[in-house]
């Protein structure tokens, strides 16, 4: 049985929230200057919770996905000093702290999976590890599709996300007043603080949640082994070079992906004084691949945007089983000339037509 | 903290052999054991440059390691700056390795092209020193003039001096100071038509020379099971997550370097 405690408002969590801040950084997605961003909680103003409610509530994933909680857009890893001629380095690893990521979508908080496959298996990657270890990831269920949305397609349980701490779910809204929000707690890092929570005045624990998707839509999943197979036959298609005539190579598909893992490995130093740090990087840069002596095996726009749907649609399945997708729309969303997974998944027919 | 993967250990480079005008052979001695293979490789960094990957030059069971460096980007500009003495983050090993085991009582037919002769040396270097698991020895090799040659005493001393090794060297250009054989590492190859009987081969050079290079191999007669390649790609952390080495869905860090030709023609690459 999944403990549950009930609040009256999503400002009213917020509130109570704060009570565990000198035990938890608190992360909640808030509007400011009209983006979406994350913010630790105490830094997000009066006059902004509202907007913490408006995004929680939205039947869409945030601007941002949350995988920069556990795999930051740079994060520096070595520090060094030169001492004459020798160069003292040591491992700059802050102790993650215990962390609460609240407003990530299922569709997220699925993504993990794919990232843990690559960041969990040997060598794991231990800075990735030490901060699944530490953040609690609270859900934000949605109640219908939002206008880009594919998530049930790609296998994505968005009532009931398996990888989800605990699940956030705000009960049907009547006459513009909604009954409360419940916090059900799925994992066992998130049953303990829904625990606690239950403790703090303004929360109170209750039988049961809400079950708010009542008729479930009955969607076609899509099958990774058809995708892959139905890939092989795209590879020497035209279609790469159609959409690298459309694609301006930004990268932005990339850095808003919540299961894209690429990065870079630079230093920065000065005076003899300096830090190693890794920064996402993306596949659909000119000079990801290029080597020092000038050779680059993949040189042409088209050669990098296949790269990247095989990568997704056909290598990551072949290689760990499901596609590299959770669908998101993030790609469909931000592309600024329209390429999406959805365009290659239209393309090679395994679609719904029309989406 | 746990062991991770990306954190090196330290290094010092206790010799520098120059090469060729823009190769040097850096000998470092880590301070924990790599360990490695013959056709592995590992990442160096000079703290504040970067990190790069390279293969290692010498064969197991020293106590150090060989990287033999061509000067072509950033890290390796600095590089060939540095002194005996100097310290380096090394980290490793990676990849996969030749395959020693399975080529026992083989001959072996080494074709290299430039800085493509550095992986190789680990195994030469590691059969010569297992000599009587091996049959005979050829080293075909070829580099663009006579300056460019790396391993000379190697190539020109030592090794022709071994019983049952046949070194062939060739230049791509024609050169005042070369009288031996002048053309591409290729076509030497299709001149000299080793016997692909009980002979395994094993390549490395520029990526147009390894293409060219399988061709003739085949040509010859030697089939997908005998030819090995060594891979040289673009990587940052070396262990299968940076995602920049693939070739489709193998890392070039992870399930290479070395391919067989019967693996490289399964995947599309530039190779075949």
């Amino acid at each position: 049985m999944n403990t549950v405690v009930k609040c009256h408002s999503v400002p009213k969590l917020l509130e109570v929230l704060k009570e565990l801040t000198d035990d938890y950084q608190i992360y909640c997605p808030v509007k400011q200057d009209d983006t979406e961003t994350f913010l630790p909680l105490e830094q997000i103003e009066q006059d902004e919770l509202l907007t913490v409610g408006e995004i929680l509530s939205k039947n869409e994933p945030p601007l941002y996905s949350i995988k920069s909680f556990l795999f930051p857009n740079s994060e520096v890893y070595l520090k060094f000093r030169r001492n004459h001629d020798k160069v003292d380095f040591t491992v700059h690893s802050q102790q993650p702290e215990p962390t609460i990521v609240i407003g990530g979508k299922p569709c997220d908080v699925e993504s993990f999976d794919m990232i843990d496959k690559v960041f969990l298996q040997e060598p794991v990657d231990t800075f990735y590890k030490q901060k699944r270890e530490q953040t609690i990831f609270i859900t934000s269920i949605c109640t219908s599709k939002g206008p880009n949305c594919m998530c049930e397609e790609f296998g994505v349980d968005k009532s009931e996300p398996k990888l989800s701490d605990i699940l956030l779910i705000e009960s049907e809204k009547t006459e513009e007043k909604s009954d409360g929000i419940y916090l059900k707690g799925v994992s066992e890092k998130g049953t303990k603080l829904i625990e606690r929570l239950a403790e703090l005045d303004g929360l109170q624990k209750v039988d049961n949640s809400p079950n708010l998707i009542e008729d479930k839509e009955e969607i076609e999943k899509l099958c990774p082994e058809a995708i892959k197979d139905k890939m092989e036959k795209l590879y020497d298609s035209d279609i790469w070079e159609d959409l690298a005539m459309r694609c301006l190579g930004c990268g932005i598909c990339t850095y808003y992906c919540p299961t894209c893992h690429c990065y870079d490995i630079n230093d920065y130093s000065r005076k003899g004084e300096g830090v190693r740090y890794r920064s996402w990087d993306s596949c659909m840069f000119s000079d990801f691949t290029n080597m020092a002596g000038g050779h680059n095996p993949r040189p042409t726009k088209a050669d990098r945007i296949k790269n990247r749907f095989f990568h997704k649609l056909n290598y990551f399945v072949k290689q760990q089983g499901p596609l590299a997708c959770v669908g998101c729309g993030r790609c469909a969303k931000n592309c600024p000339v329209g390429i999406s997974l959805n365009t290659v998944l239209q393309k090679i027919g395994g679609q719904n037509n029309g989406k | 903290m746990e062991n991770n993967p990306l954190v090196p250990v330290n290094g010092e480079v206790i010799e520098i052999i120059e090469e060729s005008k823009d190769v040097k052979t850096f000998r470092v001695k880590p301070e924990k054991d790599i360990n490695h293979l013959p056709g592995q490789c590992a990442m160096l960094s000079l703290f504040g440059v970067g990190e790069a990957i390279f293969s290692i030059s010498s064969p197991p069971k020293r106590d150090y390691l060989d990287f033999s460096i061509k000067k072509t980007g950033k890290v390796t500009d600095i590089l060939h700056q540095i002194e005996e003495g100097q310290q380096l983050g090394i980290r490793g090993p990676y990849g996969n390795h030749f395959p020693f085991e399975e080529i026992k009582g083989k001959d072996l037919l080494f074709i290299g092209g430039g800085i493509g002769l550095a992986p190789l040396r680990s195994l030469i270097k590691y059969a010569l020193d297992n000599r009587d698991d091996y049959g005979n020895l050829q080293l075909i090799y070829g580099s663009r003039t006579p300056e460019d040659l790396i391993f000379e005493r190697d190539i020109f001393k030592n090794w022709p001096s071994e019983e049952n090794f046949e070194v062939n060297v060739a230049v791509d250009v024609e050169s005042s100071n070369w009288d031996g054989y002048v053309g591409f590492v290729p076509q030497y190859l299709e001149e000299l038509a080793p016997n692909p009987e009980n002979t395994v081969a094993i390549t490395c050079g520029p990526p147009i020379m390894i293409k060219f290079v399988l061709e003739t191999l085949e040509k010859l007669g030697f089939n997908e099971n005998q030819v090995v390649t060594t891979l040289e790609y673009k990587m940052k952390c070396g262990v299968g997550k940076c995602g920049r080495c693939n070739l489709d869905e193998h890392y070039v860090c992870k399930d290479g370097p070395v391919f067989y030709l019967k693996e490289l023609k399964q995947i599309k690459s530039d190779f075949c």
